[in-house]
């Protein structure tokens, strides 16, 4: 996986290298000595970079198949981004110059820190959900809840006349409308990952001590269950979580391409 | 190959006559790709045709008017590749006129002529009967009139005609044993009689998934070759089985007991269905003995095998795959879909790709699967090398010649294939429930989409069967007509991979 993220980076550090070089002696390029060409060139050649890059969401959603594989679009996406808001900055000519313009720039910014954001979150999701065993989608995982609760409605009829056990059924019964919560009050929440664990295995088969056999199959449902629910939970939190920061990501982004459009047709006219 | 068309010979393929080693021809046609026209075989003139082979000696018109309708009579000008060494095509050929040599390892430097066949003579039996893929390849020597019989219509006269079982049992027998030790490199240098000799006392065994082939402890009374499937060789620690590796054909197993002369010291059980050739031990001691050579390659392999078991019980990665993957059937995938939990973000691409470039609007990407360490074993065919679905009654499964389980558009619904598949990644689905795009905005966006073309509907006028029936069955179909699979293209992160297990372990083991 970093073999691959070194190519990327070295690629970009190249390039970034290579516009610093022709920036830095733009005087003595017979192409670049107009200094209007030269800042037209960089800030054209970024603003083209990022609009095509946009791109990434339509490849992701629309053109299944268009220019190879995804993961190579994401990683063009991430490292082809910061070339071109390095090439932004040699368009600025590290100035703020106008309100507009300045503020263009903030935006660009902006949107690529909330990219590396995303970058976080893309490498924590899987370190967060690596505890559990399957990658099932939520209404599977929803079903999945059910039959297990189903699972331990039966065995509590299987012997009735056990307290301990119809106790836990229902106790177990009441705790499933944790499932329901609002996913974006689930954003907000913490780790779910606490509702499990094997020393809680060994409460429940303390309480079940009495009825070997039936008693551990209730406690093995019981557990199971709860990490499908904390799976659930723990999975939509982080899809809300990943869902708000592409909202963001993907409004900055669209300001800025709004507010570039702008800056250049100003540039144009005035 | 079974499509109507003529051939011209394919002029840069070179073979030299048995003896010598032949030189790799520079490109080799498959017979399906060369171009020519082929008589159609039916009727009267089918049976009198094939009462002439010998093979079919004392057979009824009836009989024999089982093979006619799956039967094809091409005419091919010589130096033609007939068979593909490692294609899965399950034809069988029976030569009318002319002569053909059979070639092992054809398209590579190290090509070794088994021998020739001319007029009465058959081949592709062993592929027919096995449903491995092709061992050899068989080339023409001089322009020849070729028998194609369908895999069909081939078992079902085999089926009724005992006499053409017992004849092709015994040459699949005989064949194999001869093939095998030509072509294991352990016998490489030891001369033909005595591998004639080796070949009269050894025994061709066949043994079912989960069958034990020998225990720990045992006598070492047998060494043995693997003709084909998969095996495993593993150790009990009190109750937990520890698997030391996995055996696939070509290679050879139960050497340690004969040299140490001590009892087996691991138990070796099929994971799939499995063929070996099974040698005494005085014969395969009188080999050692003669061929210091083939002693030296057998100790070189005992070495390598103590360092492999010393790498397992160090790195927990590669003994935690090595056993998911043997012990959940994966090994015999050769395209299994695996899912690095280490990358997932749990998007959901995968699925939502595969639902999309399929007409029917279903994926074919079950996420629910074993997990063999940081892997998800996704539920989605694995396109195995025996494959145990290809049991319909209807032949509406069926593997072109990569190897890709595909089912065909006139699938009926019947299930089948769903339940012999063990693994459980077939899912009838109720023609009702085809998803058709809904809406205009939807309708518009999937123009881009490039769905793929339909097959679980047929373009144009439908049979009337087909518009009778009121399910069909879906599974991986690799995403033919696509750069590629739809899962792993669309995988922002590359969790989703199609990969070989066995590549996956080497490069586990290269990575340690």
């Amino acid at each position: 996986m970093f073999a691959i993220h070194r190519v990327w980076l070295l690629a970009t550090g190249g390039l970034m290298l290579l516009f610093g070089a022709v920036y830095y002696w733009r005087g003595q390029i017979p192409l670049f000595a107009s200094e209007k060409f030269s800042l037209y060139a960089f800030g054209l050649l970024g603003f083209a970079l990022i609009l095509f890059l946009s791109n990434y969401a339509s490849r992701k959603y629309i053109f299944l198949w268009f220019g190879g594989k995804l993961r190579l679009w994401l990683l063009a996406h991430i490292y082809l981004s910061l070339l071109a808001g390095f090439l932004i900055l040699l368009h600025s000519r590290f100035r703020f110059g106008s309100p507009w313009s300045g503020g263009t720039a903030t935006l660009l910014g902006v949107m690529i820190f909330t990219g590396l954001i995303g970058l976080v979150i893309y490498t924590a999701i899987p370190r967060a959900l690596a505890d559990f065993d399957s990658i099932l989608l939520p209404a599977e995982l929803r079903q999945s809840v059910d039959a297990s609760m189903a699972r331990l409605g039966q065995l509590a009829s299987l012997k009735p006349e056990l307290a301990p056990l119809v106790a836990l059924a229902a106790q177990e019964q009441a705790a499933k409308a944790d499932l329901d919560t609002s996913r974006w009050k689930l954003l907000l929440s913490p780790s779910h990952r606490s509702r499990y664990s094997s020393r809680k295995l060994g409460e429940v088969e303390a309480l079940l001590e009495g009825l070997p056999g039936v008693g551990v199959e209730v406690a093995r449902t019981i557990l199971e269950k709860r990490k499908l629910e904390a799976q659930f939970l723990e999975q939509q939190r982080w899809t809300m979580i990943r869902r708000a920061w592409l909202i963001t990501h993907g409004s900055l982004t669209a300001s800025f391409l709004a507010a570039s459009v702008i800056h250049i047709i100003v540039v144009l006219y005035y | 190959m079974k499509s109507a068309m003529a051939f011209t010979p394919t002029t840069s393929t070179s073979v030299e006559e048995p003896g010598g080693k032949s030189s790799p021809p520079e490109a080799l046609l498959r017979l399906s790709e060369q171009t020519a026209k082929i008589p159609s075989l039916a009727g009267r003139e089918a049976t009198e045709i094939l009462s002439e082979v010998p093979l079919f000696a004392g057979l009824t018109d009836e009989q024999l008017g089982r093979l006619a309708p799956g039967a094809i009579i091409h005419q091919v000008e010589p130096n033609s590749v007939v068979v593909r060494e490692g294609d899965y095509e399950e034809t069988f050929f029976i030569i009318l006129s002319g002569k053909v040599l059979v070639i092992a390892g054809a398209e590579t430097s190290a090509a070794r002529h088994l021998g020739s066949l001319s007029r009465g003579e058959f081949f592709g039996e062993m592929a027919a009967l096995s449903g491995y893929p092709r061992s050899a390849t068989v080339i023409t020597a001089e322009p020849s009139l070729l028998l194609e019989v369908t895999k069909e219509a081939f078992l079902s006269l085999v089926d009724h005609a005992p006499s053409v079982k017992a004849a092709l049992d015994q040459e699949y027998k005989a064949r194999a044993l001869k093939s095998q030790l030509q072509l294991t490199s352990l016998f490489q240098g030891v001369e033909q009689a005595v591998l004639d000799e080796l070949s009269e006392k050894a025994v061709l065994k066949s043994f079912k998934k989960t069958e034990i082939v020998f225990r720990e402890g045992d006598p070492g009374d047998s060494f043995y070759l693997v003709r084909n499937g998969f095996a495993k060789v593993s150790r009990w620690k009190g109750q937990e089985e520890f698997v030391l590796a996995y055996l696939k054909g070509g290679t050879f197993f139960g050497e340690m007991a004969i040299l140490s002369d001590e009892p087996r010291s691991a138990n070796v059980v099929a994971v799939t269905r499995l063929e070996v050739v099974q040698f005494p031990r005085e014969q395969f001691l009188q080999v050692l003995r003669r061929y210091p050579d083939v002693e030296a390659k057998v100790r070189k392999e005992i070495e390598a095998r103590k360092k492999w078991q010393q790498k397992i019980q160090q790195n927990v990665t590669l003994a935690t795959t090595l056993k998911g993957f043997v012990e959940g059937g994966v090994i015999g995938g050769r395209d299994v879909l695996m899912i690095d939990l280490k990358k997932c973000i749990r998007c959901y691409n995968c699925v939502r790709a595969c639902r999309e470039v399929h007409d029917d609007g279903h994926s074919r990407v079950n996420l629910k699967g074993i997990k063999v360490g940081s892997l998800l074993i996704a539920t989605s065919c694995r396109h195995c090398y025996d494959p145990e679905c290809m049991v319909c009654p209807i032949g509406a499964i069926d593997r072109d010649h990569t190897g890709r389980v595909e089912i065909k558009s006139h699938c009926m619904g019947i299930g089948k294939c769903s339940k012999g598949c063990p693994n459980g990644v077939i899912s009838l689905v109720n023609v009702e429930a085809i998803k058709k795009p809904k809406g205009r905005v939807t309708a518009f966006l999937d123009r881009f989409k490039k769905r793929r073309l339909p097959k679980v509907v047929p373009d144009g006028p439908q049979p009337a069967y087909l518009a009778r029936r009121k399910r069909y069955s879906i599974k991986c179909d690799l995403c033919e007509g696509f750069p590629g699979p739809a899962c792993m293209g669309n995988c922002p992160t590359g969790a989703a991979q199609r990969l070989n297990p066995e590549e996956y372990i080497r490069y586990l083991e290269q990575a340690m």
